[in-house]
C-alpha cells in the first residue's frame, strides 16, 4: 500500500513533467517558413558588437560579417576585391585612393561615404584605437585618412605598403554618427553597419538581427538568430534536431551523422597551417636545421590529412595555402619518408633519436587533438619522443610574444587570413620581435615584399620567399585546415568568402 | 545592549564581510598570476608599445600593491570596472545572467529532490530486496556517469529522435526542461544514496526499535521516527547541491547555450576579463554565503536540539 503511494507520486510527477513537455515542442527547420535563419556557432564575439576589439577570425567574423562591410574582400585565391570601395590605386608610395560605392545606406539611416570611411581610420590610428587588436596588428602602416570628395578618400601609410587594400578586408565600417553619439562602448552592443542585417538583441547566449532591407547586400530571410553551442556535438545536435538551420564546424568523424540527418555538408579551405614552430633561436637539437628537416620528413601529413581531417585537407607543403596570394605549387615540401628522416638524425648527431617537449593548444581546429597524436605516434617511429603539454591559449599567447618557451617547439597556426597573402605570417613569424626563428636572408626578401608595387614581381618574391622558409623548416608543417558548415534542409544560397559568409544570399524554406 | 539574536546577526554580517574581503584578494592575486590582459587586448601582432599603452589605460602598470588598493576601494563601493572585452559595467553585466541561474538552479533542486527522496525512502526502507538492490546499482553507475553525457543523450533522445524538446536555451519554457533533467539526474543519485543510507541507519536505532516494538505501523515508524532523522542529512547535501549549482553549472550550460553565471565566469577567464572575473565570483560568493544561512534556518526549525544554539 505504502509503495504504492509513492510510486503514484511518481507517476504523477512524471506526467506532469511529460504534459509540459508536449506543450513546449521546439519549432523544427520546417516550421520557420516566416523566413527566420537560425545559425549555431562555435561562440559568439566577446566583445559583442565591437569590431575591433578582437581579431579578424572566428568567432567574431559569423556575427560580424552579417552586420559590417570592409572597403575590400579578398577572394578565393587571395586576390582583394570591391567592396564597398570600388576600385582602388596607389597615389604615391605612402597613400591610396579609393573610389567609394555610392547609394550604401547604414542601418541607422546615415550615408556611406568618404567621410564615414575617415572617420573609422580615425579612430583606429587614434590612441584609443591603436589599442584595440584591429588597429594595433592588421594596420601597423596606417596612419590616416583625408576626404578628396564624398565618394572618394585616400589613406596614408607610415611606409609603402604593397598590399594595404588586402590589408583593409579586416577593417569593417561603422556609421560614424552613431559611433561619436553613442560612443564605442555603447555601439558595442548596438553595432550600426551597412550590412544585411541589425542588431535587435545581444547576450552571452544568443544575438538576433533583422532583415536591413535598406542594405545593399538586402537579405532574403526577415530575421537571423546566432547561437553559440561550443561543443560540435551540441551543434550537431541542434542541426538534427531542427533547432538551427545552419551550423559553422564540426569534426570531421561526425560528417557522416551530419548526413545522415540529411544536412548537406560544405566544407572550404581555410587559409591556415596548422604546425609545431620550433623553438629554434633558443638552441636544442632543433636549432639544426637538419633536425628540423628530418621531423618533416617522419610525419606522414598526407594520411593525417585523409584519416582525421575525412580526406577533405591536405597534408601541408610550406607555410601558406593554395588559396594565397604566395603560395607556391612547386614547393613539394616534405613527403612521408622516414628513412630520409632517420639519415638526416644521424647526419645532425642524433642516431639514437631523441626527444622534444612541445607546448600546444587544442580545440582551434578540427581533430587537431588526434592529429597531434598521430604526429608523436609518427615521430616514435623514427625514434622520437614528443612529449607535449596542452595549455590554454591565455598561457599561450605571452610565451609567443616574449618567446619564453621551456620545450623545443608549441603549436602554431600559419595564419593568411583576413588579407590571403603569404606576407602576413611570413611578416609575423620571420625575425618578429623576440623571434623563435630569424632568418635575415628570408627576412629581407619578405620586407621587399612589402614594398613592392609590382603584383606580378611581388609574387615571384613570395614565392622564393616559400622555397627558402620551407628549406629552413622553422616549423613541422602538418596540415592545410578545413572549415566546415553543414546546412540543414532547406537552407539555398551558401556561400562563404575568407570566413565571411554571405548571408544575404541565403534562403530558408 | 544587543540581544542574542542581535549579536548572532553582526556575526554573521562580519563573516560575511570577511569571506567577501578574503574571496576578492584571493581571486585578485590568481588572476594577476593567471596572464597579462594586456596581451589577449592587443592580438599577436601587436608591438610591445601598443601592450603597454593598453597596460597603462588599464591600470595594469602600477604595482600590484596601488593596483590591489585600487581594487578594493572599488568593491567597497560595489564598482568592478568595465568588462575590457564589451566595456560593459562588470557588475551589471553579471547581474543580468543571475536570474537564469537561479532559475535553472532552483529546478533543478526541485526536481533533484522530488526525484530523490521517494527513491531514497524506497530503497533504505528495505534495503535487501532484490529489486531494490537492483535499483541501487542503477543509481550508483549513474553517479558515476558525467552530465556532458547525460546531457548529450538526453538531447539526442528527447530533441532529436523524439523531436518533443527544444535544446537550446530562450526558446520558452520547455528549453527549462533538458538543462533541468541534465543536472537533477547528476545531482540525484548522489541524494538518493544518502537517503537510502540515513533511512536504513535509522531503522537500526533505538528510538526505531522501541517505537516499532510498542507497536507503530509501518507508515507511522517511517514518517514518524525515520524520515525526520534522515531527511536531516540530505538536507545538508541538498544545501551544498544547491550551492555547487549557483557557482554554476558549467557543463550544462555550454550544452544546452543557458545564459549562466558559469558560461560568463569560463568565457571571462579564457579572455583574461578580470573585471568580469572578479564580479562574477564576488555575487556568487554571497549567494553561496546566504544560501548557507538559509540552510542553518532550516536546520533550526527541523532540529530542536539546534535550536537552544546561537543563530
Amino acid at each position: 500500500m505504502r509503495r504504492n503511494k509513492i510510486f503514484s507520486v511518481m507517476t504523477i510527477t512524471a506526467m506532469l513533467f511529460a504534459t509540459a513537455v508536449v506543450g513546449q515542442a521546439p519549432a523544427n527547420a520546417a516550421g520557420k517558413s516566416g523566413g527566420t535563419l537560425t545559425v549555431g556557432v562555435a561562440g559568439l564575439p566577446p566583445s559583442q558588437g565591437n569590431p575591433y576589439r578582437e581579431g579578424p577570425g572566428t568567432p567574431g567574423v559569423h556575427t560580424y560579417a552579417a552586420v559590417f562591410d570592409a572597403l575590400v574582400r579578398v577572394d578565393g585565391k587571395g586576390a582583394a576585391k570591391p567592396k564597398l570601395a570600388l576600385s582602388w590605386k596607389p597615389i604615391s608610395k605612402k597613400s591610396w585612393r579609393f573610389n567609394l560605392r555610392k547609394g550604401v545606406k547604414f542601418s541607422n539611416g546615415e550615408d556611406f561615404d568618404a567621410a564615414a570611411v575617415k572617420a573609422t581610420f580615425d579612430y583606429l590610428v587614434s590612441e584609443a584605437g591603436r589599442r584595440t587588436v584591429i588597429g594595433s596588428t592588421e594596420l601597423p602602416t596606417v596612419t590616416g585618412a583625408r576626404v578628396v570628395n564624398r565618394y572618394t578618400v585616400d589613406i596614408y601609410t607610415s611606409t609603402v605598403d604593397a598590399i594595404l587594400p588586402a590589408k583593409l578586408a579586416a577593417v569593417y565600417i561603422v556609421a560614424p554618427k552613431a559611433w561619436k553619439d553613442a560612443g564605442e562602448d555603447i555601439v558595442t552592443a548596438k553595432p550600426v553597419g551597412t550590412g544585411p542585417f541589425k542588431f535587435d538583441s545581444v547576450s552571452t547566449t544568443r544575438i538576433e538581427l533583422s532583415a536591413f532591407k535598406g542594405s545593399w547586400r538586402k537579405p532574403k530571410v526577415n530575421k537571423m538568430v546566432i547561437i553559440p553551442l561550443a561543443d560540435a556535438a551540441s551543434r550537431l545536435q541542434a542541426l538534427q534536431s531542427g533547432q538551427v538551420n545552419m551550423i559553422a564546424g564540426i569534426n570531421p568523424d561526425q560528417i557522416e551523422a551530419a548526413r545522415a540527418a540529411k544536412g548537406t555538408v560544405i566544407t572550404v579551405p581555410a587559409p591556415q597551417v596548422m604546425s609545431l614552430a620550433f623553438n629554434v633561436t633558443s638552441g636544442g637539437p632543433v636549432a639544426d636545421v637538419r633536425v628540423r628537416q628530418a621531423l618533416n620528413y617522419g610525419v606522414d601529413k598526407e594520411a593525417i590529412a585523409k584519416n582525421l581531417l575525412a580526406g577533405r585537407g591536405k597534408g601541408a607543403t610550406q607555410g601558406v595555402t593554395p588559396t594565397v596570394n604566395g603560395y607556391n605549387s612547386n614547393v613539394k615540401g616534405y613527403p612521408y619518408d622516414p628513412a630520409k628522416a632517420r639519415q638526416l638524425l644521424t647526419a645532425a648527431g642524433f642516431p639514437n633519436g631523441l626527444t622534444l617537449d612541445a607546448d600546444i593548444t587544442v580545440g582551434s581546429f578540427p581533430s587537431d587533438n588526434l592529429i597531434y597524436q598521430a604526429v608523436k605516434a609518427d615521430l616514435a617511429k623514427i625514434n622520437v619522443t614528443l612529449n607535449y603539454t596542452t595549455i590554454t591559449f591565455a598561457q599561450w599567447l605571452p610565451q609567443y610574444l616574449r618567446n619564453t618557451w621551456k620545450g623545443d617547439a608549441f603549436g602554431l597556426s600559419w595564419n593568411s587570413a583576413p588579407r590571403g597573402d603569404a606576407s602576413r605570417p611570413y611578416e609575423i613569424f620571420v625575425c618578429k620581435s623576440s623571434p623563435f626563428y630569424c632568418n635575415q636572408a628570408e627576412n629581407a626578401l619578405v620586407k621587399s615584399a612589402q614594398t613592392e608595387l609590382n603584383g606580378a614581381k611581388r609574387l615571384a618574391i613570395l614565392q622564393e620567399v616559400a622555397v627558402r622558409v620551407t628549406e629552413s623548416a622553422p616549423a613541422l608543417y602538418l596540415v592545410e585546415q578545413i572549415d566546415l558548415y553543414v546546412l540543414g534542409q532547406g537552407v539555398r544560397g551558401f556561400s562563404v568568402e575568407n570566413r565571411a559568409i554571405a548571408y544575404e544570399r541565403l534562403t530558408v524554406r | 545592549m544587543l540581544n542574542r539574536r542581535g549579536k548572532a546577526l553582526w556575526s554573521r554580517i562580519i563573516q560575511l564581510l570577511i569571506l567577501l574581503w578574503s574571496v576578492s584578494t584571493v581571486l585578485f592575486l590568481l588572476l594577476r598570476l593567471s596572464g597579462d590582459p594586456a596581451l589577449i587586448l592587443a592580438g599577436e601582432g601587436a608591438t610591445p608599445e601598443i601592450i603597454e599603452a593598453i597596460r597603462i589605460a588599464n591600470g595594469f602598470d602600477k604595482p600590484l600593491i596601488t593596483q590591489y588598493f585600487v581594487f578594493i576601494r572599488d568593491v567597497i563601493n560595489l564598482d568592478f570596472g568595465n568588462s575590457l572585452v564589451n566595456s560593459q559595467p562588470a557588475l551589471s553585466f553579471v547581474l543580468q545572467y543571475l536570474p537564469s541561474t537561479l532559475k535553472l538552479t532552483f529546478l533543478a533542486i526541485v526536481f533533484n529532490t522530488i526525484v530523490a527522496i521517494p527513491a531514497g525512502i524506497w530503497l533504505g526502507a528495505k534495503p535487501n530486496q532484490r529489486k531494490r538492490r537492483v535499483l541501487s546499482t542503477i543509481v550508483s553507475v549513474a553517479q558515476g556517469t558525467p552530465s556532458y553525457v547525460i546531457g548529450l543523450v538526453l538531447i539526442q533522445i528527447f530533441a532529436v529522435w523524439l523531436g518533443w524538446l527544444p535544446s537550446i536555451a530562450n526558446t520558452g519554457p520547455g528549453a527549462w526542461i533538458l538543462p533541468t533533467a541534465t543536472l537533477a539526474f547528476a545531482l540525484a543519485p548522489n541524494l538518493i544514496r544518502v537517503l537510502a543510507a540515513n533511512v536504513e541507519d535509522t531503522t537500526r536505532q533505538d528510538y526505531y526499535r522501541t517505537a516499532k516494538a510498542n507497536g507503530a505501523n509501518p507508515t507511522e515508524l517511517l514518517i514518524k521516527h525515520s524520515l525526520p532523522n534522515a531527511l536531516l542529512s540530505a538536507t545538508s547535501l541538498l544545501g551544498a547541491q544547491f550551492a555547487f549549482l549557483l557557482s554554476g553549472a558549467l557543463i550544462t550550460e555550454f550544452i544546452f547555450a543557458w545564459p549562466g553565471l558559469g558560461l560568463i565566469l569560463v568565457q571571462s577567464i579564457t579572455n583574461l576579463d578580470f573585471p568580469t572575473v572578479q564580479a562574477t565570483v564576488f555575487v556568487v560568493a554571497c549567494l553561496v554565503f546566504f544560501v548557507n544561512l538559509v540552510m542553518d534556518q532550516v536546520f533550526r526549525l527541523a532540529d530542536p536540539r539546534l535550536r537552544k544554539s546561537q543563530l
